[in-house]
């Protein structure tokens, strides 16, 4: 261990605890890690907080994977036409024009987060074979471009970093004899040289992409002057602005904020990152409920309801999506005993410790309750190994089950929709079609969807019903070997129907068309109630989806200032004190509390005498109370003490402690000093806190 | 619930609302504190009308402040540095403290918690009423020491800046090893970032951070310096806020943003309700704004830093300078304070703390003190000065027209209690 610093050390603002190894070797880090942060749950297993991170770790990843994928598959026609955009900015050129014009990119991604500007990033690496690259690519942050020196000097020293040929050293530059590194001919001196190596092989010429992030957060005169200084250069230097926006296409923030001046010596070309509740959508559908892939954990109604609604009011970036689906899954494997069992049943060997005693009792309390057969006697361990892996298959099957009803719904969902149906069209709360099922299927309320899609088929129209069966057909012939072979006699059903279209010159055709519609809505009805089955009736089932367990919100999007209110008003509520709220008095709360409750008492602007005065009050009810026989905790005695004999120490006293309180409000931002009025202050909070 | 005793409470002492100069309420707190016990009577909480925050501001708004004329400064005066440590030293330790302190299972589990979280790539920000900061030291020696290098940073420390941060991160074995290409803060937060992402290097690095709401860590430089430490995966940060506006820092962009240009915060409330001595230990107490942190005030006072209390000599500090000069230095005083407290006497008006406006110039000074054979020659009257303002009981500075005006930092009082004492000796 290495030594601990002095933290009281006032004159010292940052120390420093060096990380020393006693014995162990580099390896032993994670092993440390996990003796250091031992987390035992009631019931839990032996070591059951490595066997829950260890699941924690696998299933996370698992789903991660799969995001990222559709992330990637989300954004992917967008990377290549952007980098495509970007291979011909200086080729295809429009003729005619007086000036050259400098080839601005815009990408509009309300949606946030860095991983679609990696991706370009990557696309434009890949695109270049590693001897020639294409393109250059600098990065330019808000933060570098205060003004016009220092974004000149970053947008420079970004390219001429790297040897402009083959050579693969930097040759040194002499400060004394060569340009200011904020020169844009120090640049152009540099690309002539890569021009002219490029030339001399014959390779083709590269071009110099400035990927500008937070586009909104630069100072636009400096960026006036920027562009300015660089479309001077073109097409000399063949320079190509990205521009990252977070704002939305339309009304586009270029066109508002640059004159036109600017703007005239642009080429804009604007791009769209998908976001929006069609990203969120398709995020759920395709690892969530798709009959493709089968995620270790389900999410529950809560965890799924928070996640809708969080991401389609407050952030509706697909990084904080993914945060959401990580703190559900950790909070998931965190609190909950059993999910160890995710994956794989523990040996007997673990299950037969001392320390999984409760866990195994736990067990067999779910399991042993309806079968108590003669095995669960004689050999109770293997039994409930065999038990909890029959539940495993059993929750799978169910749940492949409800994701192909959940499948089919969005089929037939999709097709009444295309066919003009009302009904099925998103609501006024904003959330899609898809949504709204996914969210009642999770809470096993899927019927009344059901019967509304069944009852609607009923009623289809004659020339309906043919591509309705078509949709249905197409969809069973696209699904995946395992459901075709599993489903053949529900695509039989489908045939047999389409077998049985009646001809339109058959004199009971309209006869025969009603009574087809009724037998498709009925046959629906069936296969979906047959798929889809409430999750909560199996057994163990809280291993694999997380149920009604509440989203941990206040880790997201916290109420700070509820927290620091009821810190202070309702103190004894966060200590282990006995005390019940009614039995709590203002003279019982801290000194700043109390100070706190007087704030609140009073107007928009207190004066600070006036205040000092019934803050004094108090504290003389305190002093009168607790000097009193009846009572006598050792804070109370300490006052007592003081209060006996001299009145000008307690007056001092009670300055100091309003000061102190005093300062420690306004260290929290609850105070606003006024230059009008002498020693007055303006309230910053009107919180109605005692509701 | 608690509003019940609360409301009790005042109409029982009325400590508020009695008082002959005691209008400070806009709104009478009887009537609603009737309303409230109505309430209460009913025995259903619920209201059909609940008031929210934005009535009660437009409420107080709509209304022009009603406020005494008494003016705290003038009818107290100020507490001596000296007097409020003693005054705060007699009072027993704050026995209220929050399960977090008091309960170490409860206190591990948060830590195993924020651990596990910090691994997952997450950063922590801890909120909540109370000093954070033993709490946060003890995680930082009893969890993140074992595991990889910590670095503490005090952000409440008026004097604490980033570079230091980085500087100490720095010290860390092998970091400088790495070449930089400029000594600035955003190529040093790289040199540190390109350091801890090495497949070599097997310990990660924990930041903790007091206090990351602190106004040189509100800075756009600052920031972009954190985030590119705080997105390196093998660098934890966590740190404390306590202003109520404290998230207001952050876009939700940067505050969820995983990998590059994000905090990916999580929050976690930590309230301790122990209070703010450590870091309010540079406050000025004895000014009713000596906690404001930020604004441009702050920034000028903190140029001047080196002298502490630099207004506010106490008479202690007078007298001991004072027993230690001169006879005729001592007169050269008593000449100066007499003539200063005659321009506050004239002046009138309300008491202030600054006493510059009340300087004399450096000729009428000579003047007067050649008159009272105190000093002949302005060498003489120079070498007088030079002891007191090397203690700082006289100021000086030039004025517009060029001439020196000089003064006594010390309050009208506080100078007659000093005067009053030489007098007798």
């Amino acid at each position: 261990m290495s030594p601990i610093p002095n933290f009281e050390d006032i004159s010292q603002s940052v120390f420093l605890i060096p990380y020393s190894s006693l014995d162990d070797g580099p390896e032993e880090e994670n092993e440390t890690d996990l003796r250091e942060a031992r987390d035992v749950l009631e019931n839990d297993l032996e070591h059951g907080d490595i066997l829950r991170w260890e699941a924690y770790q696998s299933a996370w990843a698992k789903c991660l994977d799969k995001l990222q994928t559709i992330i990637q598959k989300l954004h992917e026609p967008v990377v290549e036409a952007i980098a495509e955009e970007i291979k011909n900015a200086y080729t295809e050129t429009f003729p005619g024009l007086p000036y050259p014009e400098l080839p601005t990119i815009t990408i509009s991604n309300p949606a946030g987060g860095t991983s679609f500007l990696n991706e370009l990033t990557n696309q434009l690496d890949r695109s270049n074979d590693e001897a020639d690259p294409s393109s250059f690519v600098t990065h330019l942050h808000p933060a570098e471009c205060s003004n016009i020196m220092a974004g000149m000097k970053m947008l420079i020293t970004g390219f001429i970093d790297r040897p402009p040929d083959k050579a693969k050293t930097q040759f040194k530059r002499k400060p004394a004899t060569s340009l200011a590194n904020y020169d844009i001919n120090l640049l152009n001196a540099w690309f002539a040289a890569v021009r002219n190596d490029r030339e001399q092989r014959n390779a083709k010429v590269p071009s110099l992409v400035a990927v500008l992030h937070d586009f909104e957060q630069f100072n636009p005169s400096v960026m006036q002057d920027i562009i300015d200084i660089c479309s001077l250069h073109i097409p000399q230097l063949p320079l190509v602005f990205v521009m990252a926006l977070s704002s939305a296409q339309s009304p586009s923030y270029l066109h508002v904020t640059y004159p036109r001046s600017t703007l005239a010596v642009l080429r804009i070309r604007q791009f769209h990152v998908p976001f929006g509740l069609h990203a969120l959508e398709e995020m759920l559908r395709q690892t969530f409920f798709t009959t493709t892939f089968d995620p270790d954990v389900m999410l529950g109604p809560a965890a799924l309801g928070f996640i809708v609604d969080y991401y389609s009011r407050y952030n509706s970036s697909l990084d904080s999506l993914l945060n959401m689906f990580q703190l559900v899954y950790l909070k998931h494997f965190m609190i909950n005993p059993l999910s160890p069992l995710v994956k794989t049943t523990p040996a007997a060997d673990i299950l037969s410790a001392v320390a999984s005693y409760s866990f195994v009792d736990t067990l067999f309390g779910r399991l042993c309750t309806t079968k108590t057969s003669d095995a669960w006697r004689e050999k109770p361990l293997p039994t409930l190994i065999i038990a909890v892996d029959e539940a495993r298959e059993v929750f799978n099957a169910c749940i492949r089950k409800s994701r192909l009803g959940f499948e089919l719904m969005i089929v037939v969902n999709t097709s009444l929709a295309s066919l003009g149906y009302k009904s099925v069209e998103p609501d006024a709360h904003h959330s899609t079609a898809l949504l709204r099922i996914a969210i009642d299927l999770v809470k096993g309320r899927a019927t009344k969807h059901i019967e509304m899609l069944s009852s609607l088929i009923r009623k289809l129209k004659f020339s309906e019903v043919s591509s309705f069966l078509d949709t249905l057909r197409t969809y069973y012939r696209d699904a995946p070997a395992h459901i075709r072979d599993q489903e053949g006699k529900h695509k039989e059903h489908i045939d047999h129907f389409i077998a049985g279209l009646p001809q339109e010159g058959d004199d009971q055709y309209s006869e025969k068309m009603r009574q087809l519609a009724i037998d498709i809505g009925d046959w629906l009805l069936n296969y979906l109630d047959e798929l889809v089955q409430p999750l909560e009736e199996l057994p163990l089932w809280e291993v694999w989806s997380t149920g009604q367990t509440p989203f941990p919100m206040e880790l997201m999007n916290p109420s700070i200032r509820a927290s620091t209110v009821s810190g202070l008003l309702r103190s004894h509520e966060f200590s282990d004190s006995a005390k019940k709220p009614e039995e709590t008095n203002l003279w019982d709360l801290p000194d700043t509390g109390i100070l706190f409750q007087r704030y609140l008492d009073s107007g928009k602007m207190i004066n600070v005498y006036d205040w000092f005065d019934s803050f004094q009050s108090v504290l003389e009810t305190q002093r009168r109370e607790t000097s009193g026989p009846r009572k006598g905790s050792p804070r109370k005695r300490g006052k007592k003490s003081v209060g006996g004999g001299n009145e000008g120490k307690w007056k001092l006293q009670v300055q100091a402690r309003f000061i102190r309180a005093l300062h420690e409000l306004d260290y929290l931002g609850f105070v606003k000093h006024t230059g009008r009025k002498a020693d007055h202050v303006i309230r910053t909070v009107f919180d109605v806190c005692d509701t | 619930m608690h509003h019940g005793s609360d409301s009790s409470d005042s109409e029982d002492d009325a400590p508020c609302s009695s008082g002959a100069e005691d209008d400070v309420e806009a709104i009478p707190l009887a009537p609603k504190s009737r309303k409230r016990k109505a309430q209460d009577d009913e025995g259903r909480g619920q209201p059909i009308i609940v008031q929210t925050s934005f009535d009660a501001y437009f409420t107080h708004t709509s209304s022009r402040p009603q406020t005494s004329a008494n003016v705290f400064s003038s009818l107290i005066p100020p507490l001596s540095s000296t007097e409020y440590t003693e005054a705060i030293a007699t009072l027993p330790d704050q026995q209220l403290k929050s399960i977090l302190l008091t309960d170490p299972e409860a206190r591990n589990a948060l830590f195993t918690r924020i651990l596990r979280e910090l691994k997952e790539g997450f950063n922590v920000l801890c909120y909540g009423y109370g000093s954070k900061r033993n709490l946060l030291n003890q995680f930082a020696v009893e969890r993140c020491s074992k595991v990889g290098h910590v670095v503490v940073a005090n952000g409440f420390q008026p004097n604490f800046s980033i570079k230091d941060l980085l500087n100490f991160i720095e010290a860390i074995p092998g970091v400088l090893s790495l070449p930089a290409s400029s000594a600035a803060i955003e190529s040093q937060a790289r040199r540190i970032a390109t350091f801890f992402s090495q497949p070599s290097q097997k310990q990660p690095l924990y930041i903790i951070i007091h206090n990351i709401d602190s106004p040189s860590l509100r800075t756009t430089k600052s920031k972009a310096c954190l985030v590119l430490l705080a997105s390196n995966p093998r660098i934890h940060i966590v740190a404390s806020v306590d202003h109520i506006n404290a998230p207001l820092i952050w876009s939700s962009s940067e505050a969820s943003s995983r990998g590059d240009g994000g905090f990916t915060w999580l929050w976690h409330d930590m309230t301790t309700l122990a209070p703010y001595d450590f870091e309010l230990t540079y406050a000025d107490r004895s000014s009713i704004s000596g906690a404001h942190g930020g604004g441009p005030r702050k920034q000028r006072d903190a140029g001047s830093l080196g002298i502490p209390n630099a207004t506010n000599m106490s008479e202690t500090a007078a007298a001991h300078v004072l027993a230690s000069v001169t006879q005729k230095a001592k007169k050269l005083f008593v000449l100066m304070a007499q003539k200063q407290l005659d321009a506050v006497e004239e002046a009138g008006g309300p008491p202030a703390n600054d006493m510059q406006p009340f300087a004399m110039g450096y000729g009428m000074l000579f003047n007067a003190a050649r008159d009272e054979f105190i000093a002949t020659n302005d060498t003489a009257l120079r070498s007088l000065l030079g002891e007191f303002r090397d203690h700082n009981l006289i100021l000086g500075e030039q004025s517009t027209s060029g001439t020196e005006m000089l003064w006594i930092p010390l309050r009208k009082e506080r100078l007659a209690n000093v005067l009053r004492s030489i007098q007798v000796e």
